[in-house]
């Protein structure tokens, strides 16, 4: 370090010496922080205009599963595919991508989708919506023992009431009545008011006594 | 010495110094930055706090939203209860996770989603359209700049597409819909006869060791409520108004300020012509009525004559037999949007169509009366109105902050020297009473900390008839035992109740049983003298029979063979004995209307756990001893 009890002079010439054995050293930092710095703010823009591309893309998306329109959707979701793998709007576009296939019967499309969101979303929660969402899809096309076992691989307790019912078609469609009146029954009991599920229940018989019956 | 100061301040003393006035400016205010400063949070979601400010104006914001939908009737103890916190509180942390995530996982609002939504914003819009006009009025409103108000819109709508999304793309499988059509259009077929509760109240007897029996073991309902006896002074306009002394010499010195202000009420010779419309009519009705109304203004504008047409079209044929004239009407006389374009009209003239409560009518103005000024002993009675109405006026605000004052002050209300009367109110409990106490915002301030406890003054209390209150404490009773004389009848009307409901329902399982081992639902009613009801095709949508029999009737298995029987009992008490006959199974159809039902059913419980499993998965601390604050009305 510089000697405080030197004169001025003395002083001016040490930090020329410094200056000398350290300046290329110095003058790289600065001009590799600035660097940084800028391509910061350019990869921060950079991510910002993707993902508001790919929602923009995903708006289609949704207009177009309104409409039923096919080819929009599929042209929404590979362009989802190609540019926007990093953003959440890939597997919410395939989530709509599996609504239009499951509602117009094209069950191993919807598989398809719903199977790759649920082994590829970014996170748990959208993961385990996909699995839901799949076992209905294995329901209706008669894969219970799938739809059973999928059910019971490890999704998020906070999903159970929807995954309970689903449980109960698959007994239901596999002729165990006792199991699906159980799982009904438990689904019943964290949504109330859902009238599919109620009305599945009700036509199994031997329902639970309620206040009004005697 | 100062050259040893120097060299030492040069030393490694000197970085101390210097890196310690460094630490203290970049330092400096920087709790602002972080946010709370020293007020608590009450609670921390994920890293970002929830300040007090916040959860308070949430808490505000829930009770103006309750207030809007309920009306101002709801009790504040509402607003204080732990649930009504609770679910405010849990709707924050919600919020908080959610937006967190929507910033974490890079959601994001296009430019032209913004416009898009920004335009289809009704409150932005003039006639079905956005209007840009509109816009800058609404935003002056709020007092937001452009740049600040996109800006959190597009912030908001951001936050809503976490949720919107799994709404959106919530499925249901085709199958699943036809199933779904399958039940939906299912009808049984069923026969019912119905035992009423009544019939056996005759026959129900209590005993009176029965009522004694049940006083015993419940003497917690039978007590008295708790009552208490307040002092008060009550500020009323319309007493002070009748206090004022009044002379013929203070009321011609007003008369004589300004005589040309007090005239006869006026008046006017009025004909109509009526096109009828009921006051909930449709628009297109409304319509179609309007453009007759109209087309007969066009006649009159053409010179028709009113009289004549009145006569001929008016449909109030009461008035339209003399040619629509009504008389002399007065101000109140008809209804408001009428009235303002009569009093407005010059003689001779007449109305374009105005719709009032009967329908469309038109109106012509035959002469105007009254409007004269009056000589003094003419308006005397308006003179004096007008002078006790001033004067109560003055009156009023010297007593009000005299009220204002006492009530500060808490001063007991008998020496307090006010020239108001101080009354004493009858017992009341915290269900009202007679007098002040049938106005729930005195209740409210009798049995509050502030005056049943601590026994101070209470607020000035504004009643609901405008008129204001200053109470204190003069005694209470504590919840007493009621005697089983006072509350025998009651018991026994209960006990009663419940005996016939129970015979009606031992008479259900009874008929049933015997229609098990063979007896037929007919020959059980002849002998009861009850009537049967057959219901072909009943749909669980059916609006014309008890929902708790269609329900029951849903529940039950398929007959196979015979008919299945099951009994239930009513709310009101009434025992209905059910016999499935037939389930008519109904094979659904893809369903574009119940795909939407379905999948809009489905997407709000997946939201619903979507949210769940985020907040599960999120560090929640909530700093319970934060939440106590209570909020002003």
């Amino acid at each position: 370090m510089i000697d405080h009890n030197s004169t001025d002079d003395e002083q001016i010439a040490a930090l020329k010496a410094a200056w000398r054995e350290h300046g290329r050293a110095i003058f790289t930092g600065v001009v590799l922080g600035v660097c940084v710095l800028v391509g910061w703010n350019y990869w921060q823009s950079y991510k910002l205009a993707r993902a508001q591309e790919g929602a923009e893309v995903f708006n289609q998306v949704e207009r177009a599963l309104e409409l039923n329109d096919t080819a929009t959707m599929e042209s929404g979701v590979s362009m989802l595919e190609e540019k926007y793998g990093s953003t959440p709007y890939l597997a919410l576009g395939k989530l709509a991508e599996a609504k239009l296939k499951a509602e117009t019967g094209d069950y191993p499309a919807a598989q398809k989708a719903l199977s790759w969101v649920s082994s590829n979303a970014n996170d748990a929660e959208t993961r385990d919506l996909a699995k839901v969402r799949l076992a209905a899809v294995y329901n209706a096309s008669g894969n219970y023992q799938e739809a059973l076992n999928l059910l019971a691989s490890g999704i998020s307790d906070a999903f159970s009431s929807i995954a309970d019912e689903h449980r109960g078609d698959a007994y239901g469609g596999l002729g165990q009545l006792e199991e699906a009146r159980a799982a009904y029954d438990q689904a019943l009991e964290a949504s109330p008011g859902a009238e599919f599920l109620q009305w599945k229940r009700d036509s199994l018989g031997d329902a639970i006594v309620t206040g009004d019956a005697s | 010495m100062l050259l040893s100061i120097r060299d030492r301040l040069l030393g490694w003393v000197g970085y101390i110094i210097l890196g310690l006035i460094i630490l203290v400016f970049s330092l400096w205010g920087v709790q602002s930055y972080l946010g709370s400063g020293n007020v608590p949070p009450v609670a921390e979601v994920n890293g970002v706090e929830i300040s007090q400010n916040q959860y308070q104006n949430a808490l505000l914001q829930r009770q103006q939203q309750v207030r809007q939908i309920y009306g101002s009737s709801v009790p504040a103890s509402v607003f204080e209860s732990d649930t009504f916190k609770k679910d405010v509180l849990d709707s924050l942390v919600r919020n908080t996770v959610v937006s967190g995530i929507a910033d974490k996982r890079g959601y994001e609002i296009s430019d032209a989603m913004l416009v898009d939504r920004i335009q289809s914003e009704p409150a932005f819009q003039e006639n079905g359209a956005f209007s840009s006009a509109k816009y800058d009025q609404a935003l002056q409103v709020q007092r937001q700049s452009k740049l600040g108000f996109e800006q959190s819109f597009r912030n908001n709508l951001k936050v809503d597409q976490v949720g919107s999304s799994i709404a959106s793309t919530a499925l249901v499988p085709a199958a699943a819909i036809k199933s779904y059509s399958g039940l939906e259009q299912q009808t049984r077929s069923l026969r019912m006869i119905t035992i009423s509760k009544a019939a056996l109240l005759e026959t129900a007897s209590v005993s009176d060791a029965e009522i004694q029996t049940y006083y015993d073991e419940n003497l917690a309902l039978f007590m008295s409520p708790e009552q208490v006896k307040v002092d008060y002074v009550l500020l009323d306009d319309a007493a002070l108004a009748a206090s004022v002394e009044v002379n013929d010499d203070v009321l011609r010195t007003l008369y004589e300020q300004e005589p040309a202000s007090f005239r006869s009420s006026q008046s006017r010779n009025v004909r109509h012509i009526l096109y009828r419309l009921s006051e909930n009519a449709t628009p297109e009705q409304d319509a179609s009525v309007k453009k007759t109304a109209e087309d007969l203004y066009q006649r009159l504008t053409e010179g028709g004559d009113f009289a004549e047409l009145a006569t001929q079209f008016s449909q109030d044929e009461l008035s339209a037999a003399n040619g629509g004239d009504l008389g002399e009407i007065f101000l109140g006389d008809l209804h408001p949007n009428l009235e303002r374009a009569i009093f407005a009209l010059e003689e001779g003239s007449y109305t374009a169509p105005v719709r009032t409560a009967l329908g469309y009518q038109i109106a012509k103005v035959d002469g105007i009366l009254g409007g004269e000024q009056l000589a003094f002993e003419q308006a005397k009675a308006q003179v004096e109105k007008e002078y006790r109405a001033r004067e109560a006026d003055v009156l009023y605000q010297d007593a009000s902050t005299e009220l204002v004052n006492v009530s500060y002050e808490n001063i007991n209300l008998r020496e307090s020297g006010l020239d108001l009367e101080v009354q004493t109110s009858e017992w009341f409990s915290r269900q009202g009473g007679p007098g002040i106490a049938s106005d729930p915002a005195v209740v409210t301030a009798a049995f509050a900390d502030r005056v049943f406890n601590q026994k101070e003054n209470s607020d000035i209390i504004d009643l609901q008839n405008g008129s204001q209150v200053v109470m204190r404490f003069v005694d209470s009773k504590a919840p007493a035992q009621l005697p089983l004389a006072e509350v025998k009848e009651q018991i026994q009307n209960g006990l009663k109740e419940q005996k016939s409901r129970e015979l009606a329902a031992a008479k259900g399982v009874e008929l049933v049983n015997a229609l098990e081992s063979g007896s037929t639902l007919g020959a059980l009613a002849e002998a009861e003298q009850l009537e049967v009801t057959t219901k072909e095709a009943l749909s669980r949508r059916a609006r014309d029979l008890d929902p708790s029999i269609i329900t029951q009737a849903f529940r039950m298995p398929a007959p196979e063979g015979a008919a299945n029987y099951t009994t239930l009992s009513l709310r009101s008490g009434d025992q209905v004995v059910l016999a499935l006959d037939a389930v008519n199974q109904i094979t659904g159809e893809f369903n574009e209307a119940n795909a939407k039902t379905l999948s809009s059913s489905y997407g709000l419980r997946e939201v619903e756990a979507y949210f769940a499993a985020l907040e599960k998965n999120s560090s929640v601390s909530i700093v319970e001893e934060n939440l106590a604050v209570t909020v002003g009305p």
